[in-house]
């Protein structure tokens, strides 16, 4: 119910049909993910809200190819990524997706500089432009006085920061983020998404990003609600001011925290 | 940049795994220390059987490098568990599986690699040391210097190349078959239980137990002295073991929710202090580590095999010098050629003492017919060996022992202390006749019997002097004491000036010698020390090897889980546990962990010890011997656990403060 059409209609760089992820076997089976159907098009922030369970993580982990999905299709710029083989993921990942983690997920023992630029060395670009892009990102993202420093020398929205940066540095298809604000206060928070919205307008990067808060949800141009594993419904920003759309979202929580039926 | 990478993490692993880095170093300088050493020409010129200790130890190298492998192959698992978000990471950055496989592999082998850096030096060290220790056990006069050699290093390349290829072959299968899925969510992932349920666990206590019994109740009865010369002994004892080793994963697997179960039952117990949490701990790390904790009861009850066996070999160390060489120089040859060997020891040594005498035979040869035990003598040595009473007396005061008395009708058995027990019930030894018709009955039967050592017999009648008459003399024997300590020297010196009686060429041209007829205390005793220096060394490094694993599996384990875990104890801490009984309760855990896989090997190898003395008895110079070789054993056993136990709590301590 409450679902629009799907957008793009076939023509979005990532096409999610009619995709299911089943655990267990025989009787005890779990449907995290149950006939899951949509479309992100290019240069849109989308984010993917749903009560714990409700099937977000499992969602971007088949899209992410970290898990395999049981049933359907998952479509990236005309690549269905459920075809492709082990020995080509690598690749995949390292030129389509970029990744930011709740806990950062950034190597210790690396500096943030060397964080940053660490798949454009193994994709052996020439040092000048490693070093021309990382200095370039880090401008854009307010990090360049903190490159040289040490992931454990820096605030959880420097780290956060610093993993957009590396998301992007490859200018990937679509940027895939699982609850980046989670380990982050609010002003932190604020900062991060404001980031992630700049990253989206100015740069044209395509986002989609799992959260449970619909304050982060709110900077988002789309929000899928999931429930059960399946789709719940879903709610375009448009032309609304973020605060409308925010009460917007708090609305589908309500609904979603119980039966449609019982609301009045 | 996966180098730099790879030298990073190992600098950053260095502090985690500094106990497992450390028993890597001395792993491989003891083997380098044991290699110089036993491919030293300066050490296998001490002693001519150390000339067998190079072969012996590359043996023992192979044992040891399974033992070696198996604990990097744990702790190489380990590390890879605990970093396996990180090489998920790498893999969603885009860094292809294989790269990532090789920069672990890396790092592996850097760890190794800096290992053996160390171990170079620290070996030529320790072989210096380990040289001292075998000169003074040969009681030689001076130190000899282990020269550094290309051989032991060389050696030391190949143990290390092939303990690395198999790790890394391990590693790499394990490792193609973790998805990132796994490697992202590893923590989050569920252990396996070893067996299904508690019912099944406790069954398999119960049994285990039953059957470790069963092994070391056949072990003692196979022990009795009067089997210990059996055939079947062998397949025996490996039987015994292999139960043993069975019984002991058995117990190991099931030894938590045996506990547990007692806690839950007991309402005392479990609501007392910190007893629950401890026993939900215990067996929850049982459930997943089941079969590393009982291959570690393996190694901890070879260890104190191994340590328990070196103070044995000890022990008879005594009684085969005084067995094989009771005198000074003794020979046996033709009465009239004994006076040409005197002269030859005369002429090296001041004599104390000298005596010569006779062996009769008695050709009805009663023993020998009736005791099955003696009846592997040779066709032409079918009579019974037969003594004067006053030569046997003569040689008894000789080594400063009581004489013994005989009635005119009585006869003494002299025997192997292995025969005695048969013999003793053997009815138709109480009354035996000579074949010069004298009859004589059994007055006793002893070991006491210095001749048995000089001619590989088992056995021989004491008889009063006149009841020799009309027997025939089958040997003479030459005893001599010295002022001064012979040394092999002397032996070597008989042989070459008395090589008319001892070589001889064989008709199809062949040499022979009877080299056995003569035996000097002073070859004998060098034969011992080299004998007692191949064992101690072997069975000391194969033990230190053997704890230090076990040590170092089990610390690397508690510290890790102090990481992984740390939350239980943040728990108990806003839960109201004050900060000292907190450290109290890990140090009851750590207790456990690393006492439960050391109680059943304890106790078995005492049972076993116990055994192997009732066999050895007559050897050993007491009849509870075997309790201080086994304390020696357990006390140095548990030095070294010891030291693995306190960095274990210590770091395990530092990680729940940090």
């Amino acid at each position: 119910m409450f679902i629009s059409k799907e957008r793009g209609s076939g023509m979005g760089v990532l096409q999610i049909k009619n995709l299911k992820k089943y655990y267990g076997q025989e009787t005890n089976i779990t449907k995290a993910v149950d006939g899951i159907s949509f479309d992100v098009d290019e240069g849109e922030f989308l984010a993917i809200m749903g009560a714990s369970g409700s099937g977000k993580t499992t969602l971007l982990n088949c899209i992410a190819t970290i898990d395999t999905p049981t049933a359907g299709f998952i479509i990236l710029d005309k690549k269905k990524i459920t075809q492709i083989k082990e020995e080509a993921l690598a690749d995949f990942r390292r030129e389509n997706l970029g990744f930011v983690f709740q806990d950062f997920n950034l190597l210790d023992m690396l500096t943030i500089e060397e964080n940053i630029s660490l798949s454009l060395i193994i994709n052996r670009e020439p040092a000048e432009q490693v070093e021309k892009k990382v200095r370039n990102i880090a401008e854009k993202l307010g990090i360049r006085d903190i490159l040289k420093k040490f992931p454990c020398e820096v605030s959880g929205g420097q780290k956060q920061r610093c993993a957009c940066a590396r998301a992007l540095i490859n200018h990937p298809k679509i940027i895939l983020a699982d609850e980046p604000t989670g380990a982050l206060d609010s002003k932190a928070s604020r900062m991060l998404l404001e980031t992630m919205k700049e990253m989206n307008e100015k740069m044209n990067a395509t986002i989609l990003m799992v959260t449970h808060d619909a304050f982060s949800a709110a900077y988002c141009s789309r929000v899928i609600f999931l429930k059960d594993g399946k789709l719940f419904n879903e709610i375009i920003k448009g032309t609304k001011s973020r605060k409308a759309f925010f009460n917007e979202i708090l609305d589908i929580l309500t609904l979603l925290g119980g039966d449609v039926e019982n609301v009045r | 940049m996966l180098g730099k990478l790879a030298v990073r993490n190992v600098k950053r692993s260095a502090k985690d795994y500094i106990i497992y880095f450390i028993t890597l170093t001395i792993s491989f300088s003891l083997i380098f220390a044991l290699n110089l050493i036993s491919c030293s020409d300066a050490v296998t010129e001490l002693s001519k059987g150390l000339g067998t200790f190079q072969y012996l130890m590359y043996f023992i190298n192979v044992l040891v490098l399974f033992v070696i492998c198996y604990l990097i192959h744990y702790t190489t698992g380990f590390m890879f568990q605990k970093r396996s978000k990180e090489f998920g990471m790498y893999s969603l950055l885009g860094i292809p599986a294989k790269k990532i496989h090789a920069m672990f592999l890396l790092e592996s082998i850097m760890f190794g690699l800096l290992a053996l850096a160390a171990a170079v030096p620290a070996g030529f060290v320790a072989s210096q040391f380990l040289s001292l220790v075998i000169v003074n056990l040969l009681e030689l006069p001076q130190a000899v210097f282990i020269a550094f050699g290309i051989k032991p290093l060389a050696l030391l390349g190949v143990y290390f190349s092939v303990i690395y290829a198999l790790v890394l072959l391990g590693m790499k299968k394990r490792m193609k078959n973790a998805s990132v899925y796994d490697l992202l969510y590893y923590e989050k992932q569920n252990e396996k239980k070893l067996t299904k349920t508690k019912k099944h666990r406790n069954i398999m206590f119960i049994v285990s137990l039953i059957m470790l019994t069963g092994a070391l109740l056949a072990w003692n009865v196979r022990c009795r002295s009067d089997n210990a010369d059996s055939a079947s002994i062998m397949s025996d004892i490996l039987l015994c073991f292999t139960v043993i080793i069975i019984s002991l994963y058995g117990l190991m697997m099931s030894v938590g929710e045996f506990m547990l179960s007692v806690v839950l039952n007991n309402k005392k117990i479990k609501y007392s202090g910190d007893n629950l949490f401890i026993a939900r701990t215990f067996s929850s790390k049982v459930r997943t580590m089941g079969v590393t904790l009982g291959t570690l009861s393996v190694l901890i009850t070879f260890t104190l095999f191994f340590l328990n066996m070196a103070g044995l070999n000890k022990g008879l160390y005594d009684y085969q010098i005084e067995r094989k060489a009771p005198f000074d120089v003794s020979v046996t040859d033709k009465r009239e050629r004994l006076g040409e060997y005197m002269e030859v020891v005369e002429e090296q040594y001041s004599v104390k003492e000298e005596f010569v005498y006779d062996v009769y035979k008695d050709k009805s040869a009663s023993v020998l017919k009736t005791q099955a035990y003696y009846s592997y003598r040779s066709e032409e040595k079918r009579f019974d060996p037969v003594i004067r009473l006053s030569d046997y007396n003569r040689q008894l005061e000789m080594k400063n022992e009581k004489p013994v008395t005989l009635q005119e009708d009585e006869y003494l058995l002299v025997s192997e202390p292995a025969g005695i027990g048969s013999a003793e019930n053997n009815a138709a030894l109480k009354m035996i006749t000579l074949c010069n018709g004298i009859s004589l009955r059994q007055k006793t039967i002893t070991a006491k019997g210095y001749w048995l050592g000089l001619s590989h017999e088992s056995y021989a009648l004491i008889v009063p002097d006149n009841a020799v008459k009309n027997l025939e003399v089958s040997e003479s024997f030459l005893l001599v004491d010295t002022n001064e300590e012979t040394t092999a020297q002397l032996e070597a010196v008989i042989e070459e000036r008395m090589a008319k009686y001892l070589l001889y060429v064989n008709e199809d041209g062949t040499a022979g010698d009877y080299l056995w007829k003569v035996r000097v205390r002073g070859t004998v005793i060098e034969e011992q020390n080299t004998m007692m220096v191949m064992i101690v060394t072997v069975c000391l490094y194969m033990a230190f090897i053997f704890i230090a694993s076990a040590g170092a599996i089990l610390a690397t384990q508690c510290l890790s889980d102090s990481a992984r875990y740390q939350y239980r104890y943040t728990l108990l801490s806003r839960l109201g546990v004050k900060e000292n009984l907190l450290y109290k309760t890990i140090k009851k855990q750590l207790l456990i962990l690393f006492g439960m896989p050391v109680i059943f090997p304890v106790m078995i190898v005492f049972c076993l010890m116990a055994s192997v003395n009732m066999a050895y008895q007559f050897m050993l110079s007491g009849k509870y011997s075997y309790v201080t070789y086994f304390m020696g054993a357990l006390g140095c056993f548990l030095i070294f656990y010891a030291v693995y136990f306190l960095a274990a709590y210590f770091g395990f301590k530092r990680t729940i403060r940090e």
